[in-house]
């Protein structure tokens, strides 16, 4: 299989009896291109799951319409893409249709390295999947899935941040029960937050994770921050020609560091506590 | 390498007959496995789908499979699922949708008609 791809495509009448004629042409492509047993049994598995929802779901009413078959073999791995031209996937009641029909797209997505299903600008449906050559049998591999945010975590680019971030500590601040006092001050710092300079932030991504499991406070940690953008968001809260900064409408503003870089992190009770910003009392 | 599937009826015993699937079974042979299924159940009561002679099955199947049991349960009779583990892909489905566990699958007929015997006291 070194550098050269070796491609397969079948185009078939959606037809339950087609079924097997697309495993055989699998393995077909199978033994010409020296597939592993357990990656060429997953393959015929997922292709044979795929047209069969096309032929029950996509075309339901003639069951005369048209499925695509594209496999391509090449460095190591075989994509698999399976295409109709019915009528996309619609809501439908779960009782309408047997146990059979609700286990084939999730055993896709246990065979398969990687699967994608896109809905085509001129209808239809497509199944798209990734399967590594040799090693297909076993468990499937468990990725490790990434922490829960501790309540919510946003991160916006552009102008969207200004508009974003507001709705999303507004109801925060609603969920905790700020009176609309107290919610005023968490507009008023999250649009120093919003309107920041995005170029602070690592990927230019306005970042913020929020918190309200500390009953009557709402946590926010900002971030994460390139290097002096903690710092210069800390200045940016300060009003120009006063000496005030809208740090001190929170119970506390801290800059906090780990794996990921600074982040300043920011809470604010319902019943607003006295200011007390770092260790300078700034 | 068995293509076409085939649907075998069995009574080993009074009050008990078995679905064998043979070959490669999807949506193009499931309404001859329900039917069988169904017409076992009201012939005989306990059923054992066999899984040994098959080589291929599809979430249709495994959809009959478990529409059978369900019919099963609400008659109240004796319903068994057998695979000896001979066939690569047949395993690997069971294995990944969890239904190896769930069903749960007899490794012979002969136990999952021993499992039925247990839990009916019949077949």
């Amino acid at each position: 299989m070194s550098g050269t791809a070796t491609e397969l495509r079948l185009a078939v009448a959606a037809r339950a009896e087609n079924l097997a004629l697309v495993r055989q042409a699998l393995a077909g492509l199978g033994d010409a291109t020296g597939m592993d047993e357990a990656t060429l049994s997953d393959l015929k598995q997922i292709a044979t799951e795929a047209c069969m929802n096309s032929i029950v779901h996509a075309y339901p009413d003639d069951g005369e319409g048209r499925i695509e078959v594209r496999a391509r073999v090449a460095a190591g791995e075989v994509t698999l893409s399976v295409r109709d031209w019915g009528v996309g996937f619609r809501p439908r009641p779960a009782e309408a249709h047997g146990q059979s029909l609700r286990l084939g797209l999730p055993l896709i997505a246990s065979l398969a390295d990687r699967f994608e299903v896109f809905a085509p600008l001129d209808g239809g449906t497509e199944v798209r999947v990734r399967l590594s050559l040799e090693g297909g049998l076993g468990e499937p591999v468990q990725q490790e899935s990434p922490a829960a945010p501790r309540e919510a975590e946003v991160a916006v680019t552009g102008d969207a941040a200004r508009q974003v971030i507001a709705r999303v500590m507004a109801i925060a601040a609603t969920r905790v029960g700020f009176s609309l006092d107290r919610m005023s001050d968490g507009v008023l710092i999250g649009d120093v937050i919003s309107s920041h300079d995005a170029g602070d932030f690592a990927g230019n991504r306005v970042g913020v994770e929020l918190d309200e499991s500390e009953p009557g406070t709402l946590w926010m940690r900002v971030g994460p921050f390139v290097d002096g953008g903690a710092r210069r968001l800390m200045e940016h809260m300060e009003v120009p020609g006063m000496d005030f900064s809208l740090a001190k409408l929170a119970d506390r503003v801290d800059v906090e560091s780990d794996q990921e870089g600074d982040f300043v992190v920011i809470e604010l009770s319902r019943d607003q506590r006295p200011a007390k910003v770092g260790e300078d009392g700034e | 390498m068995e293509i076409a599937g085939e649907v075998q009826v069995s009574s080993p015993a009074e009050g008990v007959g078995v679905v064998a699937l043979v070959g490669e079974h999807d949506l193009g042979t499931v309404n001859q496995v329900r039917d069988a299924l169904e017409r076992v159940q009201n012939e005989q009561g306990a059923v054992v789908v066999d899984l040994c002679k098959a080589t291929f099955i599809d979430s249709s199947i495994l959809g009959a499979i478990l529409e059978g049991r369900r019919q099963a349960s609400e008659k109240r009779t004796g319903y068994g699922v057998a695979c000896d583990g001979s066939s690569e892909p047949v395993n690997r489905v069971l294995d990944v949708t969890g239904l190896r566990r769930e069903l749960p699958v007899h490794e012979s007929v002969d136990a999952a008609l021993e499992a039925i015997r247990q839990r009916t006291g019949s077949a």
